[in-house]
């Protein structure tokens, strides 16, 4: 493993670093302020949990996956950069009733919003199938 | 029939206005539940959506 020193003498000046920047070994024998790497920063996280509900669908038009108040269960975050991208990570557990009718089958869909917007699916990729 | 729905998803949005993610489900011919129960309930399952926000 590489290790890297920094010039314990250019440690000690008056000035200080502008927003963003980090401590940063310029050579062998200096370091100074240096704008911080760019990209890949995870800004916020956030999770929303749904312990309290039963939904439950045998129709063929998509039905809202509810909350424990029985309002539609939602999860938002607010980027603080239009630039970001949101990384979704679901774990939705679903259960099938099979009621003995051939060509069963059951969908999971997920759904994404902009502020007061209208809803746009955005995944697809549950069938679950029964025969 | 049970199973996890977890489709790693990245989202662009180009906005700073809240991103709000719901689910949904449809059947045919048979049902479909999203629940906290297995069978006669003696467990409890919980289902989660974690958001990131990944900085360019």
């Amino acid at each position: 493993m590489a290790i890297t020193t920094i010039n314990n003498r250019a440690i000690n000046r008056a000035d200080t670093a502008a927003s963003g920047q980090l401590w940063t070994a310029t050579s062998a024998t200096a370091s100074d302020f240096q704008a911080a790497a760019a990209g890949g920063k995870i800004a916020q996280v956030t999770t929303g949990t749904n312990n309290g509900y039963d939904t439950t669908s045998n129709a063929t038009s998509n039905t809202d996956v509810l909350s424990a108040s029985g309002t539609t269960w939602e999860t938002a975050i607010t980027p603080s950069a239009t630039s970001s991208k949101i990384l979704i990570l679901p774990a939705v557990y679903i259960r099938q009733h099979w009621a003995g009718g051939d060509d069963a089958r059951g969908t999971v869909s997920m759904w994404a919003k902009i502020g007061g917007g209208s809803y746009a699916e955005i995944d697809q990729s549950i069938r679950v199938w029964s025969i | 029939m049970a199973n996890f729905y977890n489709p790693t998803t990245l989202y662009t949005s180009n906005t700073t206005s809240a991103v709000t993610i719901k689910f949904a489900i449809k059947a045919v011919n048979t049902s479909m539940s999203i629940t906290t129960t297995w069978a006669s309930g003696a467990d409890a399952h919980v289902s989660r959506c974690t958001l990131l926000e990944v900085g360019a």
